[in-house]
């Protein structure tokens, strides 16, 4: 059995929400590390989607990272990875809705006769793979935000 | 001025959990990833993937590198962060102070383990079972046996998907295993027919008046003779041609530039091979050696071009020590066990001690580099010196 490993295409690159901010000093890609002791909970897990955890504030020199939660304060320090590390997510084989999707970017980058061709060429590759799964990497992370420190009241 | 940024967890939380993992990479890897993220249209698909059968440890394949992968757990966790997308800000939309809050930055994973990369040899154990009983020994073989409607062995690409090596490490032991691609499937070559072939070939030299010759040596001449009286498929001809030597297309068709090592080596291999019982007296054996690759290559036949498939062993019997004679006993490599505790067993039960020099060659295709192979002495030997030299020893021996 073969799992490919890929690549996010220039047009999904383009796509992916910036960082805003100072967060941006901190990561190359569109991902930042954030590491815990410890992990976050929901009282009600099922009812996480969407919830909000806390505020995290990064100053402009990025090296006094904070995060509240509740009324708890972490403060935390930005860490350089021993060795980097390549962050993957699984892509399930391709479903009816995203091939239309597909084809709504052609409609858009219609201007370009290459993108086009690459289009297709990615379209058939898509489909050779068809049900199966791929990792895709998505970025290179060199730095995390740490919270090793115990939480202290505001 | 710091700026504040809302942490919230993703709109598909639930959905998104596990989805996510963090490959800690080597230097050298690392930078290939990033050239291929700065640059998405060169990036080539499938040159990165995990390879494993559901009961096998899965493995990492570069273009021509394996690594093995291993979980790590980590005692704090990970979150993966991104900026939220359209959709995750915009799910409780219904508030209307959506602008004043500062900007969301969502939670899609949380990670407690990452996987490390060891970079390891090709797993081949597979390849060998595989492989066996689809042996090419010539097309009168081929006739014999009625295999047209169900083509005998394995395809490349099933080997591709089967075998835990990446392509260029594959590619390169299907070259030094001797394995002919026959209509699309993998046929190792039997060394007794291999044998007969470089044999034929060197004759057809002589024979076409190109004797002596090693370089621009004319394909189509040559194979058209082998084909011709000795049934010998061009398409036979062209893969061993490359395996001993460089076919490079001419203005007068393709020339064959021939490696003259690699032939005489595997003449020496043939001469050697039925003496795998038997020892072989070293000068003997030379002569035989000589004799078969002619007098135009007898200077390249020399035993370090034989290193590591074979053994020396001195003849004790006569009183003074310059006459005793050397004998070689045929001890090909390939055949030995991949795993290295297994390797070991196998080496020590052959001899219980070893020179340093004679074990070396018996371990390099079970180590990265030459540092992995000095682990492995460490590990599974026990070294001692004396007035010859170090020597290893098994380490579960009883010393007295």
């Amino acid at each position: 059995m073969i799992i490919p490993i890929t690549f996010p295409t220039s047009d999904e690159k383009r796509l992916a929400p910036k960082l805003p901010g100072n967060l941006i000093k901190v990561s190359d890609s569109e991902y930042v590390l954030v590491e815990l002791q410890g992990t976050i909970h929901c009282s009600d897990d099922k009812a996480r989607e969407g919830q909000v955890v806390g505020t995290l504030a990064l100053d402009d020199a990025v090296t006094k990272p904070t995060l509240i939660i509740g009324h708890h304060l972490l403060e935390g320090k930005l860490v350089k990875l021993p060795k980097p590390l390549a962050l993957m997510r699984k892509e399930e084989g391709p479903s009816l809705p995203s091939s239309q999707h597909d084809g709504d970017y052609d409609d858009v980058d219609e201007e370009g006769t290459g993108e086009e061709a690459d289009d297709g060429k990615e379209l058939s590759r898509r489909k050779k793979s068809a049900g199966n799964v791929e990792w895709k990497i998505y970025a290179l992370v060199k730095r995390k935000i740490v919270f090793s420190k115990r939480p202290g009241p505001i | 001025m710091s700026s504040e940024y809302q942490l919230t967890f993703s709109a598909n939380s639930l959905a998104e959990t596990g989805t996510y993992k963090l490959l800690e990479v080597p230097a050298d890897l690392s930078t290939w990833i990033e050239a291929q993220l700065q640059d998405p249209e060169t990036a080539s698909s499938s040159q990165l993937c995990i390879k494993g059968s559901t009961t096998e440890d899965a493995v990492l394949c570069t273009a021509n590198q394996t690594y093995t992968l291993r979980a790590v757990s980590l005692s704090n966790s990970l979150l993966v962060v991104s900026a939220g997308s359209r959709e995750d800000n915009h799910a409780d939309a219904s508030s209307s102070a959506v602008d004043d809050l500062p900007p969301r930055v969502v939670i899609h994973d949380q990670l407690s383990d990452i996987l490390e990369l060891t970079q390891t040899i090709p797993k081949l154990h597979k390849l060998d079972s595989v492989l066996k009983g689809s042996t090419y020994s010539g097309e009168e073989d081929e006739d014999e046996s009625d295999r047209e409607d169900e083509p005998v062995g394995l395809s490349y690409d099933q080997a591709l998907q089967n075998v835990q090596a990446s392509q260029g490490e594959l590619d390169a032991i299907l070259k030094r295993r001797r394995v002919l691609k026959l209509q699309g499937r993998l046929r190792p070559v039997a060394p007794a027919h291999l044998h007969t072939i470089l044999e034929l070939i060197l004759t057809q030299l002589a024979s076409l008046s190109l004797g002596g010759r090693t370089h621009d040596i004319p394909f189509d001449k040559l194979a058209g003779a082998l084909d011709l009286e000795h049934q010998v498929p061009k398409t036979v001809s062209w893969q061993v041609m490359e395996w001993f030597g460089e076919l490079t297309p001419g203005v007068e068709g393709n020339r064959w530039n021939m490696s003259v090592p690699g032939m005489v080596k595997q003449i020496g291999l043939g001469v050697l091979s039925p003496h795998k019982d038997k020892p072989i007296e070293q000068n003997t054996f030379l002569k035989a050696w000589k004799e078969a690759v002619g007098d135009t290559f007898e200077a390249a036949a020399a035993l370090p071009l034989l290193s590591g498939n074979y053994l020396t062993s001195k003849d004790t019997n006569t009183k003074y020590a310059s006459d005793r004679k050397t004998y070689l006993t045929y001890f090909p490599l390939d055949s030995l066990a991949m795993e290295p505790a297994a390797r070991f067993q196998e080496l020590f039960l052959t001899r219980t001690r070893w020179k340093a020099d004679e074990i070396t060659p018996f371990l390099d295709d079970i180590a990265v580099n030459s540092r992995e192979r000095d682990k492995l002495l460490l590990k599974f030997t026990r070294s001692t010196t004396d007035a010859e030299g170090a020597w290893y020893t098994g380490r579960a021996m009883y010393m007295g």
